[in-house]
């Protein structure tokens, strides 16, 4: 195989490991700080997908201008999505037995799915070019579009990081993550952190899609993929844990892309197959913590 | 087990019944789709063990059912055995994949659980897809025999199959072993504090759960006389959650009845528009908000206030 | 107490939970028919001890031996399941019972584990017919006789926690480690559970370690008496000597001791 080759399925590698990295970090996020899992975070990623694809390539045209405020778009408009569900829909079920919360977040993935196809129409939406110039590697082109993701995937994890450690808000989210009532007793105002802690997890899928969708084309049930992989990744990395999710991500990323150049069958199955060794060997994921859950 | 004639056992028999006459006032098209309703609602029930019964969500159900299409089809038409190999095979089949994904995923906390088997039913899926030459890929395996004559004497098979397994359902939770479920559902800590091993009652619900379903899709077969990837797809475990809980977990009859009626709820949603997805999940929130002990459950709601 | 046979020890316990030592260097001796109290203020490792105890926690060191007909047999780090089919049963502080099920299935279940997994099939310990009557008069000794077809999450909370010590006495253990038995009881409830105990270890020779606040309680009941503090066996006596011990009454500071 040609250096070339290698290095630009590389890039796609690191792309993919990104945009997996963001919808997962939400993911996580949203686990973490709410004990909810938000089986409809795929639903999510896919909103995002389309809001920027309506945003660039239907209204403003592909420039760096337009995606930039396209990936704005995607944030705004799913992280509201996502707090809107949170204080409309799933706040109520707080007190009943969390499996109700687990079936609305399903339900909601078949409610998100029909909507996208109501608004958008159930035909795939694809860009007409990838945004952006390419460099030649070793007589290949990668486009520096997937360099940027990459990068953006990277800068949004220190973020991250440095907000849930670093930072006052974030400690006290923490707080309240790990202990609401005691966190409440505090002045720490619980309910709103966890309507903002759910935006913030949506907005980081919306992000993903936006990301995406220049390479992988826009389709209701896009967001089963993600999910799956997003599944596996905090399998792997470790739930709660952002650097798990990166480092999760890298590991699928590598796994699928490589993979699929040398053995496109047993690409699939290597992936579950080391989430299988993870879940012998280390059940509670690379990085993951005590999680805080019942039985 | 009491000797109380149980009411739940007495509409049990009374639907079976029913379902037993009903046929002579439908069309053979109205028999088929009963059939699928049967088995529908054999699936439910089987799921409703694992969730209703011992508490644990299974996003990943389809891989069952799709363990036993698959195994009776490629047994009957790609590799020429008869149905009694085929059936040996499904249900070996069955086995592998219920023993493997169960061990996996059983041993975490509960949304872990729901992830994994989301997550094992998936790469169930790919791998259909993937083994074009075993599976028939996305194109499936078409030209199943049909086991019996008719369509309608393949209804009072199934009908017959299903009823013993619905009231072997009722017996069972009734049990040593379905009360040991129960308490695993509602507090494992005090069951472990009690001598019951949690893990492996949870195992062992989890198995009898995927023989019901894995059944179901066995008897699906030939019914349908073609089978497609779609039965291993997530949605289809989402529908398996969805009638069960429609008809209300707390009860066999519940899931069963949930299972029967889904699927007039499911043709008239995609027949009267394109987004019965939507549809099928406003109805799944409204239950979540308004009956979370489905239809049966309400009912019963009623009855007690009005007793 | 000198005398009976020994039925669990306890040696060297120690249990820490990242900084916090839960556990350090706990002893104790428990002996057929005695009723064991432990006594302390919140955070003082009681809990802790008693899910060493009861297998729910592994030790970090230690040993935990339980005495039989048999012998001796090293059950520390044994799991909770393993430990409750060697005869030690455990109630706990805020009630756990199967609110799903009815109180005569709650009992129905706990007795019936005793079946195994198969036991649908062999019924090798009792007929159901036996069942029965043990679950009719094991509800009666705690006046819940009329209340067996009662969905248990309908139940008052003296109920549920009379339903909970139920569920492990009915299985006749040789040892029942109880964790505050009296927590949330009125005055005259609290006065049957004491007496209810004392009446178990009458009847039946169970064995008891009993975790408590209620020194009243305490001292109608306990043969012995262990102070814990900061995760430490502060004093370790029969009541009458220990309440006397200056140390005992600092660490009570506010508490009520007669």
């Amino acid at each position: 195989m040609e250096h070339g080759y290698f290095i630009a399925q590389l890039f796609n590698a690191l792309y993919y490991a990104s945009i997996l990295f963001l919808i997962s970090s939400g993911l996580s996020l949203i686990y973490g700080i709410m004990r909810i899992l938000n089986l409809a975070h795929g639903a999510l990623y896919m909103l995002g997908a389309y809001v920027t694809y309506t945003v660039v390539v239907e209204w403003l045209g592909i420039n760096p201008f337009s995606m930039v405020l396209a990936f704005i778009s995607s944030i705004l408009v799913v992280g509201g999505v996502g707090m809107f569900i949170e204080r409309v829909l799933l706040k109520k079920l707080y007190n009943k037995p969390e499996d109700l919360q687990l079936l609305l977040t399903f339900a909601l993935i078949f409610i998100l799915d029909d909507i996208v196809k109501m608004i958008w129409g159930a035909q795939y939406k694809a860009f007409p070019v990838i945004p952006g110039f390419s460099i030649d590697v070793m007589g290949f082109k990668i486009p520096v579009y997937l360099i940027s993701a990459t990068a953006l995937g990277l800068l949004v994890g220190f973020v991250l990081h440095w907000f849930f450690t670093g930072t006052t808000y974030g400690r006290m989210i923490r707080a309240a993550a790990y202990n609401p009532e005691v966190a409440s007793t505090l002045g720490i105002n619980v309910d709103r952190i966890f309507t903002i802690s759910f935006g913030l997890g949506a907005a980081l899928a919306g992000l993903a899609g936006g990301v995406a969708v220049p390479l992988y084309t826009a389709s209701p049930g896009m967001g089963g993929d993600a999910i799956v992989y997003s599944f596996a990744v905090i399998v792997i990395g470790g739930m709660g844990s952002i650097l798990g999710a990166f480092v999760g991500s890298l590991i699928i990323g590598l796994i699928r892309v490589l993979m699929a150049l040398v053995f496109p069958v047993f690409e699939i199955a290597l992936v579950y197959m080391v989430m299988a060794a993870v879940l012998l060997f280390r059940p509670r994921g690379l990085f993951g913590r005590e999680v805080r859950g019942r039985k | 087990m009491r000797n109380i004639i149980d009411s739940e056992l007495a509409s049990i028999v009374t639907l079976l019944i029913f379902l037993a006459i009903l046929p002579t006032s439908l069309s053979t098209y109205g028999v088929r789709t009963l059939s699928v309703g049967l088995l529908y609602g054999l699936a439910a029930v089987g799921f409703n063990i694992l969730y209703g019964y011992t508490g644990l969500i299974s996003f990943g159900h389809a891989m069952f059912f799709s363990a036993g299409a698959y195994g009776l089809a490629i047994g009957l038409v790609k590799m020429g055995l008869d149905p009694v190999q085929s059936l040996l095979m499904a249900l070996g089949l069955t086995f592998i994949v219920a023993i493997i994904t169960g061990y996996l995923s059983l041993r975490h906390t509960e949304i872990y659980f729901a992830m994994l088997t989301l997550a094992f039913a998936q790469l169930m899926y790919s791998l259909i897809l993937k083994l074009r030459d075993v599976t028939g890929g996305d194109e499936g395996i078409y030209n199943i025999p049909r086991l019996l004559g008719s369509v309608e004497s393949y209804y009072y098979l199934i009908l017959s199959i299903v009823s013993i397994m619905v009231i072997l359902a009722w017996w069972l939770v009734r049990t040593p072993m379905g009360l040991s479920f129960q308490t695993v559902r509602d507090n494992p800590d005090r069951a472990r504090a009690l001598g019951i091993n949690v893990s492996r009652v949870r195992l062992l619900s989890y198995v009898i759960s995927a023989y019901y379903v894995s059944l179901s899709g066995i008897l699906y077969a030939p019914l349908h006389r073609a089978i497609t990837p779609e039965i291993a797809y997530w949605t289809f475990s989402a529908l398996i959650v969805m009638m069960t809980i429609l008809g209300g977990s707390r009860r066999v009859i519940g899931a069963f009845i949930g299972g029967l009626i889904f699927i007039y709820i499911n043709t008239f949603a995609t027949g009267f528009t394109e987004f019965w997805q939507l549809i099928m999940g406003v109805l799944l929130a409204a239950i979540v908000y308004l009956a979370p002990n489905g239809l049966v459950g309400f009912i019963e709601g009623v009855v007690r206030r009005v007793r | 107490m000198s005398g009976k046979e020994l039925v669990l020890e306890a040696r060297n316990l120690f249990k820490s939970f990242g900084n916090v030592r839960a556990v350090q260097d706990v002893s104790l001796k428990l002996y057929s028919g005695e009723i064991l109290s432990i006594v302390g203020p919140n955070g003082a490792g009681k809990t802790t001890l008693l899910n060493l105890l009861s297998g729910v926690l592994p030790p970090d060191s230690g040993e935990i031996i339980l005495y039989s007909g048999e012998g001796r047999m090293e059950i520390t780090g044994k799991p909770s399941h393993e430990i409750s089919r060697l005869g030690i049963g455990r109630s706990f502080q805020i009630p756990n019972i199967f609110e799903g099920l009815t109180v005569g299935d709650n009992l129905r279940a706990s007795l019936m584990t005793r079946e195994g997994m198969l036991g649908v099939f062999t019924r090798r310990y009792t007929s159901y017919g036996d069942v029965e009557k043990t679950v009719i008069e094991v509800s009666e000794i705690f006046g819940l006789g009329d209340r067996l077809e009662v969905r248990a999450s309908e139940l008052s909370h003296g109920e549920r926690k009379k339903l909970d010590i139920a569920l492990s006495i009915i299985q006749n253990p040789r040892i029942l480690l109880m964790d505050e038995p009296t927590s949330g009881l009125t005055h005259g409830e609290k006065r049957d559970m004491a007496r209810l105990i004392t009446r178990l270890r009458d009847e039946f020779h169970t064995s008891f370690i009993v975790v408590e606040h209620d020194l009243d309680v305490v001292h109608e009941i306990s043969d012995s008496l262990i102070v814990m503090h900061e995760g430490r066996v502060l004093a370790y006596d029969v009541p009458k000597k220990v309440m006397r011990m200056s140390e005992v009454i600092q660490a009570y500071l506010g508490g009520e001791v007669k």
